[in-house]
């Protein structure tokens, strides 16, 4: 038995030398194998590294467009390695003069690009306060070259950001894009310092890569902008005046901006009261949890949405006021731009049952000590508040006399008598120190005005003030100003007021 | 039955290394190539900030009549490394960091992994100055220095970047203060007095890479109120 099982066991051991072999190859096939992958991965890490410090064209899908920066040499050269796929056909695309990010430019040069590897070089001369130009080399050979008259940037520019072109989807590809903020000269020493609209028409240029028959897409006059958050946001003319959720738009304070004051803020500041029966229905501290709900309809809270074609002439929007204490009214004001008026917003209660109970309406603009307003003119009759204060010293409020109206509609301008910015004027150290804290508008000067239909039986009148609050009795340099400038309607009117910012 | 499983085994095995030896082979060809243009550059310590050469820098044609000269170089800064960069024109010491004269400087949040990229460095003459222009491949910083011989060439000034010479690569440890570049008409020299100590100085341009750990000394540095920092020179030069 036992010997019988010894056998066995050197039987099972028993194998022919070649499956030695075979196994033995075999082990150094996979071996090696193994060997090779392992140093392909540590080549592909170094290879991918390599592209990368390069930031090299990499054409992983030949049916795509691909677009690799190449390294930056002198400050106004960029390049650009492409590869441009067969299908569909490609175009470079240069465009310069004033734009505005919202679109695609309207007018632009462009040079046919053949499907394959290129080389894209751009010299951007824009430097400050000369002649501009931008030249565009493809493959080493000049293609676009670009001369800007001096009217473009005159004064050079103070600020310049870049930007990119809209991409709605497809083959468009951005590869180099500026907006610059104009200087603008106040003389000697005297710097503005604004911010540059996001969204208006503005010196810019942009080139980019675009589907031969990619035709631009017009842009709207109009615009709803967010930005930073809901109290940047907003909806109006992207070149003029813009109804805007500012910083201050605590309760239902309407604030209104336009790009040209280069602020991002709110230029000004409307309190809008409602009265019923000579009351105001709609005031108290409960309403700090109120805000306007911009909406398309009259009788619809659901937020605006834009469906307009960008060929319309006027645009209106509602504003609801929501959150309003129990029991009170929760009225509607329709906001209008027209094309015709670019300056300017038309301003009414909307026809609605909400607004049934209301009788008169009274817009208080409270920002006189931030703007520093001295001059109220009504087109044949002026007010200046040094004067009225010489002459009515005790007299705080001032009755302004509205002149015969033209067309049916009075006017009233008001504004500062400083003509530099006030930024400008708070730097002065002379009157630095005098200003005692006060909080100055920042944006370029600016008047405003509004012209009110004579149906509305309107009233005007202004608060003068001689001295800075909280402080013992310190004058206002320059002398008394406006604090308030405050106009009441009829609420029953269809007419509509128009408040321009010039 | 065994046979064929040890003949498919063995297929499969040689059919893996010949596709990786191939893929392996233009691998590498792809980078030798790539290492001729950009250099070598070996982290032997991935805590140290290292700059090796690039032999054969970008620079087309179009571009290249624009500049006087082109530096460029591959860089390693390691992960979390914090550091401003500073440049600008004035006088400046021929070593060291003293140096005065407007300056901007720029910083940016340390990145949690560390950056491979290219640096490029040029001079291009505008009018009476000189224009000095640094991409760290995507930040840039640039500074004009107007010598006062107008009549001198960038042949007449000495001139030193990152890597100076036949140099071909260096390593910092993360808490020095990098010259990244240093041009100096040596016709300038002045002496200044600074406390006991003299410094000869020049007019010329700066252009440094600071850790924001280092900014207090840095700042007596610039000042001249303490002594030039002494960089062992197995840490300067490898």
């Amino acid at each position: 038995m036992i010997g019988s099982r010894q056998n066995s066991r050197r039987g099972r051991l028993r194998f022919p030398l070649w499956y030695l072999i075979v196994l033995t190859a075999i082990a150094a096939v996979w071996t090696a194998a193994m060997v090779a992958r392992t140093k392909h991965a540590e080549l592909a890490t170094r290879h991918d590294l390599l592209v990368k410090v390069d930031n090299r064209l990499d054409v992983a899908d030949p049916t795509i467009l691909a677009i690799a920066s190449r390294p930056r040499v002198t400050r106004d050269f960029k390049a650009w390695d492409i590869y441009v796929p067969s299908s569909p056909a490609c175009e470079l695309r240069f465009a310069a003069g004033e734009m505005s990010p919202a679109g695609t430019p309207q007018d632009f040069e462009s040079v046919k690009l053949s499907p394959g590897r290129h080389q894209i070089i751009l010299n951007e001369q824009d430097s400050n306060g000369r002649d501009s130009y931008f030249q565009c080399y493809v493959d080493g050979q000049l293609k676009l070259d670009k001369r800007m008259d001096a009217e473009w940037l005159p004064n050079g520019w103070r600020q310049a950001s870049s930007w990119n072109l809209p991409n709605r989807g497809g083959l468009r590809r951005q590869l180099s894009g500026r907006r610059y903020m104009s200087k603008i000269d106040f003389g000697p020493g005297k710097y503005f310092n604004g911010n540059l609209d996001d969204w208006s028409t503005v010196p810019s240029y942009a080139l980019w890569i675009d589907r031969a028959d990619q035709a631009p897409e017009p842009i709207s006059p109009f615009l709803e902008f967010k930005k930073y958050s809901y109290w940047h946001s907003g909806i109006g003319f992207r070149d003029g005046p813009r109804f805007q959720r500012g910083n201050r738009a605590v309760g239902l304070d309407l604030n209104f901006n336009h790009p040209a004051t280069r602020l991002r803020d709110a230029a000004l500041r409307i309190k809008p009261e409602f009265l019923a029966g000579g009351k105001d229905v709609l005031s108290g501290p409960s309403l700090g949890t109120t805000i306007w709900n911009i909406s398309n309809a009259a009788d619809s809270i659901k937020p605006f949405k834009s469906n307009r074609p960008p060929t319309i002439k006027s645009q209106t929007a509602f504003l609801h006021a929501t959150g309003v204490p129990t029991g009170a009214p929760a009225p509607v004001i329709e906001l209008r731009w027209d094309l015709d008026r670019p300056n300017e917003i038309g301003l009414r209660l909307a026809e609605t049952a909400a607004n049934a109970s209301l009788t008169r309406w009274r817009l208080n603009c409270p920002d006189g000590l931030s703007h520093l307003w001295r001059l109220i003119d009504t087109g044949d009759a002026s007010l200046d508040s040094r004067k009225i204060a010489a002459a009515k010293p005790n007299d705080l409020k001032a009755t302004v006399t509205l002149t015969k109206p033209n067309q049916g509609m009075h006017t009233v301008r008001w504004k500062t008598d400083v003509l530099d910015p006030l930024q400008v004027y708070q730097r002065d150290k002379a009157f630095k120190k005098q200003l005692a804290g006060i909080s100055l508008y920042q944006g370029l000067p600016v008047e405003f005005s509004l012209k009110l239909p004579e149906t509305a039986k309107p009233k005007v009148w202004a608060q003068r003030l001689d001295q800075i609050p909280e402080t013992d009795n310190s004058p206002i340099p320059g002398g008394s100003i406006f604090s308030d400038v405050t106009i009441e309607i009829d609420a029953k009117t269809s007419a509509w007021i128009w408040l321009s910012i010039d | 039955m065994l046979a064929a499983l040890a003949g498919i085994a063995f297929l499969l095995g040689s059919w893996q290394l010949v596709s990786y030896s191939n893929l392996n082979r233009a691998l590498t060809a792809k980078i030798r190539h790539l290492e001729t243009e950009l250099g070598v550059l070996n982290i032997d310590d991935p805590s140290r900030v290292y700059f090796s050469t690039i032999e054969k820098p970008f620079l087309p044609d179009v571009i290249a009549e624009h500049v006087e000269r082109v530096w460029q170089y591959r860089y390693y800064f390691p992960p979390g490394y914090e550091f401003k960069k500073s440049d600008g024109a004035g006088r400046i010491a021929a070593d060291g960091f003293y140096w005065t004269g407007g300056t901007s400087t720029s910083w940016s949040s340390p990145s949690e992994v560390a950056i491979h990229k290219r640096m490029s460095i040029s001079i291009r003459k505008n009018d009476k100055s000189y224009e000095i222009f640094i991409d760290y491949g995507g930040g840039t910083q640039s500074c004009r220095w107007r010598p006062k011989n107008s009549q001198a060439n960038l042949d007449d000034f000495v001139i030193e970047p990152v890597l100076v010479n036949d140099q071909r690569d260096c390593s910092y440890a993360q808490d020095e203060i990098i010259p990244i570049f240093r041009i100096y008409d040596p016709a300038s020299a002045k002496e200044k007095k600074i406390g006991d100590r003299k410094i000869t100085t020049y007019s010329g341009a700066l252009a440094v890479i600071y850790p924001v750990s280092q900014e207090a000394k840095f700042k007596l540095l610039r000042q001249g109120i303490i002594a030039e920092q002494q960089m062992p020179a197995e840490d300067k030069q490898r």
